[in-house]
């Protein structure tokens, strides 16, 4: 009898336990889940967004005939006016780095001496004639870096060194 | 017995509970799936613009479509190797921009795919069928082709040409004044004419001297009328031939020692027209068997 009293309060004991671990496990799962529900959407539509962005940006930079001028500008006025256009186009609450990169074709062994960044010989068919980087923000900090977008866009003119092409390239973060 | 109702009905609880959250979850994958999918989609037809944007570019043309008219401007012959430059911006494509994950294939018209430099001819104006070509990207003659079940789709045809090198050895008065003596055979409309080519033909030289064909724009474009303009440049002589009909050779433009700048507008009936390339480009995504496949223009 006194055994039994004492089974009976362990048995209490026992499924209250039991209770209680179901009940643990239940709300670890639905965090768990809660967790993964919101990752699913949360991480994924702001790199979608920052992506447009900086596709559109491009896109309108290019179409503007902006991307073309870099071409037979110089340097500092191309800078200037990317980044003017890029403070316009942007949202506000968005940093971006922009940079446009100028190539020629060239069937010769050597490089023109105004196309020798990247060396003297070219590079499958290319030399690099011009490398310009400009930023709307200081610097990306890596928390704000792991979620960064990047556009690429070509464009291409006839200009007086030949076939000449050149490569924009937008990282765009949120601030 | 009390205890045991109640764990059941826990465990009912749990088990819905777990279910519910279950169907929520795939429910979200399934909508997480759905917004990569639009974004490869976009990232594909960003891709696919700047390119195609490129290739009309690199062939030397402007086209342009303001309602109901398409305007082609092209220098004929062509000032440099449009063949080399296309062969020059594949190379880019593929060393310099091809992301890792895209794929780019340029088509005939028949699906096959083709290097960039051999696409060709240049323009079609579709649905109609009307071809704007040459015979290479040499761009020593231009054809404009018209199939002739089509050609009522077309209200009037406008050639504008300057030429920027050469002048006119006619006497200016001839050129002035009896503009359609210059054809060395020509062919009017009457009521009989089934199709009746309503044309504006007008030439400039180097001395802003300009020819148009005043009294003579109504053209059977079944029969052969053919317009010769001799020239003169720094080098010799030259000349300048539109020859037009029969149908679907509706316009051949010759020419020897002469540099053309030339505006060709088709004025069709209804704005329903669009100027593409007879090539096709595909940008794929081999990852996620995703592509876009459209005529270039």
């Amino acid at each position: 009898m006194a055994n039994n009293t004492r089974g009976g309060k362990h048995r209490g004991f026992v499924f209250t336990s039991d209770a209680l671990l179901a009940g643990f496990l239940a709300m670890s799962f639905l965090l768990i889940l809660s967790n993964s529900f919101n990752n699913a959407e949360v991480e994924f539509s702001p790199v979608a967004t920052l992506r447009q962005n900086a596709e559109d940006a491009l896109a309108a930079m290019d179409k503007l005939g902006m991307l073309k001028a870099a071409f037979s500008q110089a340097d500092a006025q191309t800078n200037n006016t990317a980044a003017a256009f890029m403070q316009t186009v942007l949202p506000i609450q968005n940093a971006a780095n922009l940079t446009i990169e100028t190539y020629v074709f060239e069937t010769g062994a050597s490089c023109a001496s105004a196309c020798r960044i990247d060396g003297n010989s070219p590079i499958n068919g290319f030399c690099t004639c011009s490398r310009i980087s400009l930023s709307t923000a200081a610097s990306c900090a890596s928390s704000q870096c792991l979620q960064k977008a990047v556009a690429t866009r070509m464009f291409y003119a006839y200009t007086n060194n030949g076939d000449s092409l050149g490569r924009a390239t937008l990282e765009v973060w949120n601030k | 017995m009390k205890r045991g109702i109640f764990f059941s009905l826990t465990v009912i609880s749990l088990f819905g509970l777990l279910l519910f959250l279950s169907s929520n979850y795939l429910l979200a994958r399934s909508h997480s799936g759905e917004l990569l999918q639009v974004s490869l989609l976009r990232k594909l037809a960003y891709s696919w613009d700047d390119v195609s944007e490129d290739v009309v570019y690199l062939l030397n043309t402007s086209v342009t479509q303001v309602q109901n008219n398409i305007t082609v401007q092209d220098n004929l012959p062509a000032p440099r190797s449009i063949t080399a430059s296309l062969s020059a911006y594949a190379n880019f494509v593929h060393f310099y921009y091809q992301p890792s994950d895209l794929n780019f294939t340029f088509l005939s018209p028949g699906g096959l795919p083709v290097p960039l430099e051999n696409l060709g001819p240049p323009l079609q104006i579709l649905p109609w069928g009307f071809n704007y070509s040459y015979p290479d990207y040499g761009k020593n003659e231009l054809f404009i082709q018209v199939p002739d079940e089509n050609f009522s789709a077309m209200r009037r045809l406008y050639i504008n040409i300057s030429l920027p090198f050469n002048s006119f050895t006619e006497n200016p008065t001839t050129i002035e004044n009896n503009p359609c003596s210059l054809f060395t055979a020509f062919k009017t409309c009457n009521h009989g004419t089934k199709d009746c080519l309503n044309v504006s033909i007008r030439i400039v030289d180097n001395t802003s001297l300009t020819w148009v064909n005043t009294g003579c724009t109504q053209i059977d474009a079944n029969d052969n009328s053919n317009l010769q303009l001799n020239l003169n440049y720094s080098g010799g002589n030259g000349w300048l031939k539109i020859l037009i009909g029969k149908l679907p050779a509706l316009v051949d433009t010759q020419m020897q020692n002469a540099w053309l700048s030339a505006n060709t507008t088709f004025e069709m009936n209804s704005t329903d027209v669009h100027p593409n390339l007879a090539a096709y480009l595909r940008v794929a995504s081999d990852s996620f068997n995703a592509s876009k496949t459209a005529r270039i223009g």
